[in-house]
């Protein structure tokens, strides 16, 4: 039901965007969200337990599979899993979550902080 | 504060960063910004904004994610959150909104909350959810006695809304013709609404309504309405109330293509006018002060059993069909639950004889999951297995208790099952961490009439205490 897409990228030989590793972790999401659709604790706790094994790296990569895929589940599911990892972080352990420099003229960021600071405060201690 | 640098890496419970890994700066920054939209439009906005700070690439941002959630803190001051909304309202230029929260605790005046919630109509608003307390939300467990926030009467034109939750101090009262053409999701949690009818009112016009939750507050006087939608096929009933003296409803229900029925709180007269036909799960959480129970309690058996009669076409179902309100009960289950295949049942003391009932008419039963609620007075407790053989449904293959504690009733019970499901192969037996594992092991290994091909398991609960 979900997967136009896979066929697709089967009969495609040199599709690069979905490794055979991202693969058996995707694919397999669908049946297990089925039978545990109803109860959400353990939903969460299976979402906790299958993201301990992935490294952040990884998630791009399962990110765009599930884009590519268009399976929306999988794809909120990845998505919202990086939202958690980064709300209430500190600037710095964000960009280094995400792998990125300050690019900013002097003083740009400073100003910035002073224009937006009511949406820096209560941040986690690093 | 916008602090500069830490040295050391915070605890995060789900991902860890590995300190000795090269910074690959092939990450996530490679991702499409419409795959960062859709990151950040699950953060609440307050989250979002700060974004803007991390590269000038992610400076704007913040400002086209399709969503918006405003949260206001109480402990912030309520001048605050109003200034920090009209600012991201007029900085925010995503041309349509995919989700608007807005969650107000703090007092706050209504034509501040009209302007907000008409920015995020005009922006053709799918998800609307509104929590909202004019004189500021009470402390926990306590009924909000302040003003009703009207709601703005263009809501009520709104073509694109899919997804509509309420919730607190909000006063419904649809005018008579109006129409939610694109509405399939309605969520009402304890508002107030104008009048009997305006619930009705409220799903007549919502043409593909299919998910439907109502949960009440009850109040004085009797409530009657009726819930009529042939397109709905999950419904979420809930009847709660602070009040000391028991409420008094009478609910009608039409809803012949429902698949998922889920009833909590207090029960009183629930009438279904058609068969359930397509349910696949239900879930009935019956709970009330004693008080209420006292007086009321030769009706109420009567009354669970009424409404399980009406679920008899489920293949899940879960029930707690509460404590003392059970004490007292009539006829047992008439007819047969042909169709459940998983059944899971909170037990006390008082309700073990409704759990025996129900295994009498459950012929294809294959999964039986127990948990007991815990009861600390040790509460005797009868119970009358039955002597024929054959009463038990031969597919049963899983069974789980989960708060076994050695009690005479219980480890009869495990007796009978492990004794007469002879299609059983799992069985696991949860227990509290004061009782021995190895101990209640060999109680279960002496049951004369074991299979040979169930497993059995004992897991201790280490979650309490």
């Amino acid at each position: 039901m979900k997967f136009c897409t896979v066929k697709q990228y089967f009969d495609d030989e040199n599709n690069n965007n979905v490794t055979n590793g991202i693969a058996t972790t995707v694919i397999p999401l669908p049946n297990k969200h089925l039978k545990i659709k109803a109860n959400n604790k353990e939903m969460e706790q299976y979402e906790q337990e299958l993201l301990r094994n992935v490294m952040p790296q990884e998630l791009t990569k399962l990110i765009l599979a599930a884009n590519y895929l268009n399976f929306k589940e999988a794809l909120d599911f990845f998505c919202r899993t990086v939202a958690n990892a980064i709300q209430n972080k500190s600037v710095d352990y964000v960009r280094k979550f995400f792998g990125l420099e300050s690019d900013f003229e002097p003083g740009e960021e400073e100003k910035l902080c002073k224009e937006f600071a009511w949406s820096f405060e209560g941040v986690d201690e690093d | 504060m916008c602090e500069s640098s830490a040295q050391s890496m915070s605890k995060c419970t789900e991902l860890t960063l590995n300190r000795d890994a090269v910074i690959d700066t092939d990450r996530i920054s490679n991702l499409p910004d419409s795959l960062l939209y859709h990151i950040l439009s699950f953060l609440p906005t307050k989250e979002a904004v700060a974004t803007t700070i991390l590269s000038k690439r992610w400076k704007p941002l913040w400002t086209l994610v399709p969503t918006l959630d405003l949260r206001d803190n109480r402990w912030e001051k309520p001048k605050c959150f109003k200034y920090i909304v009209y600012r991201v309202l007029a900085l925010h230029i995503a041309p349509s909104l995919r989700g608007f929260r807005l969650t107000c605790h703090s007092p706050c005046n209504s034509f501040h909350l009209d302007t907000w919630i008409h920015a995020a109509l005009a922006r053709n608003v799918q998800q609307l959810h509104l929590e909202i307390y004019l004189d500021g939300r009470p402390d926990d467990g306590h009924d909000y006695k302040g003003k009703d926030f009207k709601l703005p009467s263009s809501l009520y034109t709104c073509k694109t809304v899919v997804v509509l939750e309420l919730r607190g101090g909000i006063f419904l009262d649809p005018p008579p013709s109006f129409q939610f053409p694109s509405l399939k999701i309605l969520r009402l949690s304890k508002i107030i609404y104008g009048s009997m009818n305006s619930i009705l009112t409220l799903i007549s016009g919502c043409p593909v309504l299919e998910d439907l939750s109502v949960v009440r507050v009850t109040t004085n006087r009797v409530i009657s309405f009726k819930i009529k939608v042939h397109t709905l096929k999950r419904l979420h009933i809930g009847f709660k109330s602070y009040k000391p003296e028991p409420p008094d409803y009478n609910l009608e229900i039409h809803t012949p293509a429902l698949e998922y029925f889920r009833f909590s709180g207090h029960l009183r007269n629930i009438v279904f006018h058609e068969k359930l036909a397509h349910l696949i799960e239900a879930r009935v959480n019956i709970y009330a002060p004693e008080d209420w129970t006292r007086v009321y309690e030769i009706y109420y058996g009567d009354r669970v059993f009424k409404l399980l009669r009406a679920l008899n076409n489920a293949k899940f179902l879960s029930l707690f069909p509460g404590d003392k309100e059970c004490i007292a009960f009539g006829s047992i289950y008439p007819s047969m639950f042909q169709n459940v295949v998983r059944l899971n049942f909170k037990v006390t003391p008082s309700n073990w004889h409704v759990l025996l009932a129900l295994l009498l008419v459950a012929p294809n039963l294959e999964v039986l999951d127990l948990k007991k609620d815990y009861d600390n007075e040790n509460r005797l407790c009868w119970m009358e297995l039955p002597d024929a053989p054959g009463c038990l449904s031969s597919r049963l293959t899983t069974f789980n208790f989960d708060g076994f504690e050695k009690l005479d009733h219980e480890v009869k019970f495990v007796k009978y099952i492990l004794k007469e499901a002879r299609a059983l192969n799992t069985t696991t037996i949860k227990i509290p961490a004061k009782l021995s594992k190895e101990d209640v092991f060999e109680t279960l290994s002496m049951f004369p009439g074991l299979s040979t091909t169930c497993l059995i398991t004992v897991e201790k609960d280490n979650s309490l205490e």
